[in-house]
This record gives C-alpha cells, structure tokens and sequence, in this order.
C-alpha cells in the first residue's frame, strides 16, 4: 500500500500541485454570505411593493367589474414582482445550498425559512414605506415598468368600460358634477337617482359606476368614495412633484370631508 | 524537511485534524494522511464504481491530489474521514460520467458482502431466510438505482453514521435516513421476487 502513497506524493511534485490559499476560500465564504443577503434584502423589497400594491386597491364595489372580485383580484395581482420574488428566493436557495453547512437543512426548510424572512423584512420596509419609494421611483425613470404593472386605479379608470375613477371639480348641481379622471379629462358626471351618506363636495374623489353618454358625459347609476392611500401622478404628466409626498397628501386630505366609505353619495354644495 | 524518525510516531498519533493544519508547513506529512486512507478509499472506489484496481488507483490518486489542492478549505469541526471520502466520492461520479457509463455489476465479493451485511439487518431478514446461491447474488444489486446502492455501500460496508454520510453525500441527515429506508425497501423486493 506504502507504493500508492509514494506514487500520489510523486504526482504531486512531478505537477507541481499547490495548495489553494486559505484566504480564497474565506473570500469565496464571504462572497457566497453576500449573495445572499443580496438576494434576500431585494426579495424583500420586491415583497414590500407587492404589498404596497396590494394595499394600495380599493377593495370594494369588484361586483361592477367584469368577473367580478375574481376577475379584480385576477387583474391586479403583482405578477412582476412575484416572479422577480421567486426568482430572487430561489437565488438565496442556491446560494444558501453552496454554503458550507447548506445541504444539511431539508429544501422546505430552506424554502420555508427564505420566505418566512423576506415576508418579515417585506412587511418591514413596506411599513417604513420603502416599497413605495421603490414603486415610486421605478415608475418614475421605467415608463416600461408602469406599463408592466397593473394598479386598482388603473382598472377603475375605465370610462368606456363604466366605471370613472376621478376628483370633483365642482358640483353643479344636486344630481350634476365636474370631474377629472385619472388622466386629466373633464367629464360632466350626472347623477341618476342615486342618494346616500357620501359628501360630494369640490376636492373629493369619487368612482362612478355608469356609462359614456356622450362625448364628455358620463351618467352614473352610483357615486363611490375612492380614499387612495396613496396617488399616483396621471398618466400623461410627467414625473415632477411626488403625489406621495406627505406634504401632497396632507394638502389633499385637508381638502376631503371625513365620511365612512360606505355606498352612495350626500351630496354636501353650501352654494347650493 | 522529512519528519525524523524520533517524530514519525508522534504524528501517526496525531488526529487528522491536526495533520491537516501541520501539512501547510510540511508537504510531506500528507503522506501520513494518504497511507491512512488509501485502503479504505481504494476498497470504497471499487465498491461504489466496480472498476478494476488500476482503474481505481487512478480515481484515489486524483482524490488525493484535489484533497491536496483544496487542504486550506478545509473545516476542522468536521470529521476528515467525511471530507476526504466526499472527494473520492465525487472523482469516483465524475470518472464514470468521463466514460459515460457507470458500472452496473459490483466486484462478485463486494456484491456477495453488500448483499450478506444488508440480508442480516433485522429489517430485511425474515425476507432473507432462504440462503442464497452466489449466482443469485450477482446482478442482484445491479437491479438498484445508484442513489440506493451508494447509501447501501456506506451504511452496510463502510459503516458510516447517518451524519457521515449526511457528510459524504451532502444530503440532510433525515434524507439519509428516508433514502436508505427507501434503499433497503427496494432491496427486500428484489430479494422476494
């Protein structure tokens, strides 16, 4: 047996074989530690601003799409950043794997544990408003990602569809309103028989449920609060001032009556 | 430098462990290292792969010298035996993807004590009762997968602990246990048919 010996030594020298140096391997550690929390800090990030979008839906009255709550929740759901949150927890499940005690843990464990924790920091940052900073920012410098990503908002500003999501320019009348949508149109809005607690009043935001009569006209059959936890710039204006910024918000929340988001409308004019 | 002779018993009693941080400084006490090993490695090739002797050196002499290569990255809290049949075990996968086929048949001896160790598990031996003839034997064991008849050969022949061969096959320790459950399940079928 002594001969194998000689004969692996022999090699060695006859190739001049050297040893890797300690400190490529600790590196290579290091490296592999920093993927990592590379992965798992961006997957919790793409998991804040699903949420951020999540919470950003105004989750009643889905009956008036079509499909219903179904067909809203269908449309809505973040597909981008779950696909960028899968792709990035799988990163962080390789990773973790190359790691030097990795293949001792079960893959469900793994799996549940990445996921349990970028949920955790997700719901962190999207608390400490991180995630809408992302969405913000992204939607800001990647007119591709505003188009990627659908928004309740969105959805609801679908005029030819019925529903008409916008703020009031003035009330007119008892049954008649001014309103610009969500891209910046005017639509003189007239309210069919519809009564109710809500407070029409100028500054407020509203979604009507009706149809296109005209061009301009819209006829309501139903006036709903909308309360955006946070706005987004129209469509065709560009990126200047942050509607999210709390300065903006607090602007506009001085300017909206507090009333319970229930149905229908009341409509609330002094000059009337 | 050459370990003296006064030294030489002093190192055949150090732990591998300690060899392995001592082999920085002095190349030639890796020897000690291989001279432990080589038999049991070249035994572990053969069982595993089912090439011939040369074949096998030329495997072991490979594992020896990534062994070598790699000695820095080494973990000292983890047993060394683990590590360096990890290696072996890799050239010994990588040597049979390089000829495109791996052994299905065993050495006949290897097959016929793989074959006895695991027959006399209390698992497997009222399914075992009948003795079997050496020609029944062989080929038995090439009717199992490779993932089954690897954690038969380290379980039965090499009589490694779970955590070993968690060590071994970088698999969880429960996994080692469910696929060698799973190894011997498939074993009894054979042998009942």
């Amino acid at each position: 047996m002594g001969k194998i010996s000689d004969k692996i030594l022999n090699e060695i020298d006859k190739r001049g074989v050297q040893q890797t140096p300690a400190w490529r391997f600790t590196l290579s550690s290091v490296l592999m530690w920093f993927g990592l929390a590379f992965f798992l800090v961006f997957g919790s990030l793409s998991v804040s601003v699903m949420l951020t979008l999540l919470a950003d839906n105004d989750w009643t009255g889905l009956e008036h799409f079509r499909g219903g709550p179904p067909g809203f929740i269908f449309s809505v759901v973040p597909y981008v950043w779950i696909v960028l949150a899968t792709l990035l927890l799988a990163a962080a499940y390789f990773d973790f794997r190359k790691t030097k005690h990795g293949y001792r843990y079960r893959t469900p464990i793994i799996v549940g544990g990445a996921v349990l924790m970028s949920v955790m920091l997700g719901s962190a940052l999207h608390a400490a408003g991180i995630g809408n900073r992302a969405d913000m920012m992204l939607a800001d410098r990647m007119p591709h990602y505003r188009q990627a990503v659908v928004r309740g908002s969105q959805l609801w500003n679908e005029p030819e569809d019925g529903r008409l999501m916008g703020r009031v320019e003035s009330v007119v009348s008892e049954s008649e309103l001014e309103v610009n949508d969500m891209d910046g149109e005017r639509w003189n809005v007239r309210v069919r028989g519809v009564r109710s607690r809500i407070q029409i009043e100028e500054g407020v935001r509203i979604r009507a449920i009706g149809e296109v009569t005209g061009e301009g006209e819209f006829s309501a059959d139903r006036i709903l609060p909308w309360q955006p936890k946070r706005l987004m710039q129209p469509r065709h204006m560009p990126y200047g001032i942050n509607p999210a910024s709390a300065a903006y918000n607090k602007q506009e929340r001085s300017k909206r009556p507090m009333v319970h988001p229930a149905a229908g409308i009341r409509i609330n004019n002094p000059e009337l | 430098m050459s370990p003296k002779q006064g030294e030489q018993t002093d190192f055949e009693q150090r732990s591998d462990e300690d060899l392995v941080g001592l082999v920085s400084e002095d190349k030639e006490l890796y020897s000690y290292l291989v001279r432990r090993y080589e038999s049991r490695l070249l035994r572990y090739i053969v069982r595993i792969s089912g090439v011939d002797r040369d074949d096998a050196e030329d495997i072991l002499q490979e594992s020896f010298i990534n062994a070598y290569r790699n000695l820095c990255g080494f973990d000292r809290e983890r047993k060394f035996s683990s590590w360096i049949y990890r290696i072996t075990h890799n050239s010994t996968i990588s040597d049979a993807r390089r000829r495109k086929v791996r052994q299905r048949h065993l050495i006949p001896d290897v097959e016929a004590e793989l074959v006895e160790r695991i027959a006399s598990d209390e698992d497997v031996a009222r399914d075992a009762e009948r003795k079997m003839e050496a020609e029944e034997v062989r080929g038995m064991l090439a009717e199992l997968n490779e993932r089954h008849r690897d954690i038969l050969v380290l379980y039965y022949l090499e009589q490694m602990s779970y955590t070993e061969i968690s060590d071994v096959l970088h698999v969880p320790v429960g996994t080692v246990g469910t696929r060698l459950m799973r190894a011997k399940k498939a074993f009894r079928k054979i042998i009942v048919k």
